[in-house]
């Protein structure tokens, strides 16, 4: 077990590096010069030279790349082109706001989905199947920005139920959760459906096995069956799925910070972008790609707990 | 035998039980009217092919019906109770605590994810047990009872911990956990191999002598009904078609659906010999029955059995469902249907196949043949123990053979097979295929062996591509090896050569039996006119008669072509029914080959004369005077391999040389028969006595 983490966490880190490795090189590929976005229009060829140089972008893409990398594993993502404050600082106080949305959006999807899907399984066919499955599709097939729109309309503009625009402030809980209400949401309705899907097929498929047959047939009760024997071993794929969610979570948060005006690193992202902040951009799609490579991670180490025939280091030790 | 009032002396009493399925427009009766009885510390067998109902039989006893299936009519009564008058919940409680099943597959039917003593301890919680300190040492004595070793460590561990003749131990523990009052064991040895199917029943016998438990054994094997139970009822199309005792029903068997099921039994003495072989199939039934549902298929139907449904009527050895036995319509018949009556009528005592001539170059030759899989290689698998599936085996194949390679699971047969026909390369030694190496092909040459040999692989569907019509698919050859348009046969002509209609060849997989989809396997693997095919297990899934069908056919075709067959197959009377030569394998070595007749004649292997003698036989009572040489214990684990003589762990004749010392291959005679055993001579001869004590024989299959 200890040997496949190990194992496991040195590919993640290779990932990491081949991730900023091509963001040096995909930053060369945009159209548009950093030196020229903080200078204006009217810079001086000279003055441009001198920013550029300042700023690094005259070396060799590997000589940059090399640069990015060996601060980067000292934890210096590099300055900000703008303000010169380092990145990190900056990127750490959005950082937590864009977190609490990402775990409060995972969290709502799969207490949701993952009982919808079960209710669902419960009686194929019948009329609550029926409606899941119709709000599924809907949900599935409406794309999640206007999701986003339509939430902030109903509940924030028509009704004030809810707050619209902003993050709360974090030292008042009450507030902040108000604000929390309707971007978790919008960023997990697409996953309530996607994930009543998933637990549906899965449940269907293990309540047609052979063990669920036995547990029956011993006289276990129904809730048993389906809680304990059934959905432990359906939640199986949901379990991989889970790992990536919070990647994909975590990169929908930009359009709903949008949206909704929130402080966070994706709404950083869209103007770092604007302004050809490459450090910034760097940055933030570094958290990015960590957040899917800890995810996969860590939904490969719940696999190993969760069945223990993969714990099985070789095949020979059959017990007898 | 059966009685219309129930009587509380019985543990189960089913009287005129029908059961229907219905799925959207159509309905299928699967029970008409069934009729059973079980008393206490009874075994009764239920007999029947695929289709017959016996399934559904378990599931109405246990009320777990699918959704779609109703009972229509009858009632069960356990211990006297109506189970039809219980409530959800009563009936809940009466699974697992006064009936109980053991299913067919012990690796799919525990939970995977749960460890045993879990998984035995929810079934204390379902039914209100006390919990407390003595539950471990319940389960644990449970446990110990169907023979695990180590019981304590064994609740802690996960089901694919266990070897499948110990998981299904496990299921066993389970089943008998409440101390039910009925059993169910629905093919619960089915999925087992030949020494674990016998240790199950010795097991399953010793806990009906000692505990008094009622047993339902639910089989297709007539052979293994017939060993254990004490009365037998056989079903056909939802129907109890006769009634017997144990002993009878393979003796005697009155009706004549029993008595083609019989006929296509391969036994101990059925030796190259046809095997009887029913044509058409088991009709569903819609509605009950008007007249005899078997009579389409029987040999001795006449104008009456389409007409009338007969009665149970009674016979000298049970009750049958056939007319013949109505004093009415006696005159109808000269005399009463025997078993005989379904043997193909040919010259059986011929022996056939070629006279196999030392001087003729054998077709295939392997010599010292081994393939090894995993081992210290590879840097990442480190860890992994080699597993020696085929291991320093030499045998020879002459033009117009059949070989059987007889194993059981794990035993390296399927490999062999494989590295026999170059899908897989071996480690060490060589096939050497009509004077050519088969590493040696390359090319052109390759692509002519290909054609030469052809492989029919064990999962018939599986092995066919689900879009492909039949039509294209055993055409397909001739396109891949480019067979000029004068050679080849049509698709109509290739299905006829396996007896199969010219409407089949518009039909894609699903639409196929079991038996047909083999036979599209068979003529697929005629199409390029092959001088040899490897069969590996072609008649697994298959019902008796289908099998027959299929055993018939690779030997007409032998007989027609003068093709070669390698049969792999974990039966060995259905080999030593249709093979020239047997090679037994055990653990990667072959440990006894010969001239069919010799080695089952005078076995010099203990391992051969185990298999020979847990097969089915006639004669009653034969086989359990031999139980003494069951074979012990499981397969070994490749981590662990035993020293000396492989086999010696589970060997009944084990002594001292055996544990030190790898075996030679003795010759036993001038034919070419030999055996891996240190004591051959003196097994040949029956002239060894056993080291191991006899397992108790806790009594007989005997009627009480």
């Amino acid at each position: 077990m200890l040997t496949y983490i190990i194992k496991r966490l040195a590919l993640a880190l290779l990932v990491l590096v081949l991730v900023t490795v091509l963001l040096v090189i995909l930053v060369q590929l945009v159209p548009g010069d950093p030196a020229r976005a903080i200078l204006g229009n009217h810079a001086t060829p000279d003055l441009i030279a001198q920013v550029r140089a300042n700023l690094g972008l005259d070396r060799s893409v590997p000589h940059q790349a090399w640069d990015f990398l060996s601060h980067a594993v000292r934890g210096d993502l590099g300055d900000d082109y703008l303000t010169g404050q380092p990145v990190t600082s900056e990127l750490g106080a959005s950082l937590v706001d864009t977190a609490v949305l990402t775990l409060a959006s995972v969290v709502l999807a799969l207490v949701v989905g993952i009982p919808a899907g079960i209710v669902a399984a419960n009686r194929p066919g019948g009329m609550v199947d029926a409606v899941i499955r119709a709000v599924s599709v809907v949900l599935l097939s409406m794309p999640p920005y206007v999701v986003a729109l339509l939430l902030l309309l109903w509940f924030a503009v028509d009704n004030h139920v809810l707050p619209a625009l902003g993050a709360g402030d974090l030292s008042q809980p009450g507030d902040y959760l108000q604000h929390l209400v309707l971007p978790a949401i919008a960023l997990a309705v697409f996953w309530w459906a996607y994930l009543a899907r998933l637990v549906r097929a899965s449940m269907l498929e293990v309540l047609s096995q052979p063990y669920v047959r036995t547990a029956r047939a011993y006289g276990l009760p129904p809730r048993v069956v389906t809680l304990r024997v059934a959905l432990k071993n359906a939640l199986m794929p949901v379990t991989a799925l889970t790992g990536l969610l919070l990647g994909y979570v975590l990169a929908g948060t930009v359009y709903v910070e949008v949206i909704f005006n929130r402080p966070g690193i994706g709404s950083l992202a869209i103007s770092a972008v604007a302004t050809r902040d490459w450090p910034v951009v760097r940055a933030i799609i570094l958290v990015y790609a960590a957040a899917f490579v800890i995810g996969g991670l860590l939904a490969d180490l719940a696999y190993r707990v969760l069945d223990p025939r993969l714990r099985l280091e070789d095949g020979s030790g059959v017990f007898v | 035998m059966t009685s219309t009032t129930a009587t509380v002396d019985l543990t189960l009493s089913v009287s005129d039980l029908s059961v229907r399925y219905d799925s959207g427009t159509s309905s299928r009766l699967a029970l008409d009217r069934v009729s059973l009885e079980i008393g206490a510390g009874e075994i009764l067998g239920i007999v029947g092919e695929s289709g017959s109902g016996k399934s559904t039989l378990t599931s109405a006893i246990t009320g777990l019906l699918p959704a779609n299936g109703q009972v229509v009519g009858g009632c069960i009564r356990l211990q006297g109770r109506d189970l039809g008058a219980l409530d959800p919940d009563e009936l809940r409680s009466v699974r697992g605590s006064q009936v109980a099943v053991v299913f067919q597959d012990p690796t799919t039917s525990l939970n995977p994810r749960l460890p045993v003593g879990a998984q035995l301890e929810q079934v204390l919680d379902a039914h209100g047990a006390a919990r407390g300190a003595d539950r471990t040492s319940l389960l644990a004595s449970r446990l110990a009872e169907v023979g695990l070793a180590d019981p304590e460590r064994a609740l802690t561990r996960y089901p694919h911990e266990f070897s499948g003749g110990m998981r299904q131990r496990v299921m066993i523990a389970m089943a008998l956990l409440l101390e039910p009052a009925l059993v169910i064991a629905d093919e619960a040895t089915s999925a087992l191999d030949l020494t674990l199917e016998a240790q199950i029943l010795e097991l399953l016998l010793r806990l009906r002598d000692e505990r008094g438990t009622s047993l339902m054994f639910i089989s297709h094997d007539l052979g293994v009904v017939s060993q254990l139970c004490d009365r037998v009822a056989v079903m056909y199309a939802g129907r109890v078609i006769e009634e017997t005792s144990g002993t009878a029903v393979l003796a005697s068997p009155a009706h004549p659906y029993t008595q083609a099921l019989d006929a296509a039994t391969p036994t101990a003495s059925s030796q190259r010999r046809r095997l009887a072989s029913v044509p058409g199939r088991m009709p569903d039934l819609t509605a009950p029955a008007t007249s005899c549902s078997f009579a389409p298929r029987c040999l001795h139907a006449a104008e009456v059995c389409e007409t009338l449904s007969p009665e149970l009527l009674t016979t000298s050895t049970g009750r049958a469902r056939c007319l013949v036995y109505d004093p009415e319509h006696q005159s109808t018949w000269k005399r009463e249907p025997v078993v005989a009556d379904w043997q193909p009528t040919e010259a059986a005592a011929e022996p056939r196949g070629p006279a196999v001539s030392s001087e003729e170059p054998p077709l295939v030759l392997v010599d010292d043949l081994a393939v090894h899989f995993g081992g210290t290689r590879g840097r990442w698998r480190r860890h992994r123990t080699t597993i020696r599936a085929v291991d320093g085996v030499s045998l020879r194949v002459h033009r117009g053979q059949i070989l059987g390679v007889v194993g059981e699971s794990g035993s390296g047969k399927t490999t062999l097979g494989q590295a026999m026909v170059d899908l897989l390369r071996p480690t060490r030694g060589s096939v050497v295929f009509d004077g050519t190496a088969t590493s040696s092909l390359s090319g052109a040459a390759r692509r002519g062996f290909r054609r030469r040999v052809q492989m029919i692989f064990q999962d018939a569907y599986a092995s066919l591509s689900p879009r492909m019509r039949v039509s294209e698919q055993v055409t397909e050859p001739y396109l891949i090896h480019r067979v000029p348009g004068s050679e080849r046969r049509s698709a109509e002509e290739l299905l006829a050569s396996v007896n199969l209609p010219a409407s089949v060849a518009r039909l894609v997989p699903s639409a196929l039996s079991g038996g047909q989809a083999r036979r599209v396997g068979v003529a697929r693997a005629l199409a390029g006119g092959p001088d040899l095919i490897v069969a590996d297990e072609p008649t697994s899934g298959l019902d008796q008669s289908a099998a027959s069908a299929v055993l018939n056919l690779l030997t007409d075709l032998r007989d027609r072509t003068g093709v070669s067959v390698v049969l792999i197959s974990h039966s060995l009377p259905q080999v030593k029914a249709v093979a020239d030569a047997i090679c037994v394998m055990y653990f990667g070595q072959v440990v006894e080959q010969g001239p069919v007749d010799v080695v089952t004649r005078d076995p010099g292997h203990p391992y051969t004369q185990a298999l020979l003698a847990l097969a089915p036989d006639r004669e009653p009572g034969r086989r359990l005077a031999r139980r003494r040489l069951l074979v012990a214990g499981e397969v070994p684990s490749w981590g662990d391999p035993p020293t000396g003589c492989r086999f010696h762990p589970r060997c009944a004749f084990a002594r001292d040389v055996c544990r030190t010392t790898t075996p030679p291959q003795v010759q036993l005679s001038d034919a070419g028969h030999t055996a891996a055993c240190h004591f051959a001579d003196l097994v040949a001869a029956g002239q060894l006595e056993p080291t191991r004590p006899a397992p108790v024989a806790a009594g007989t299959a005997a009627t009480p």
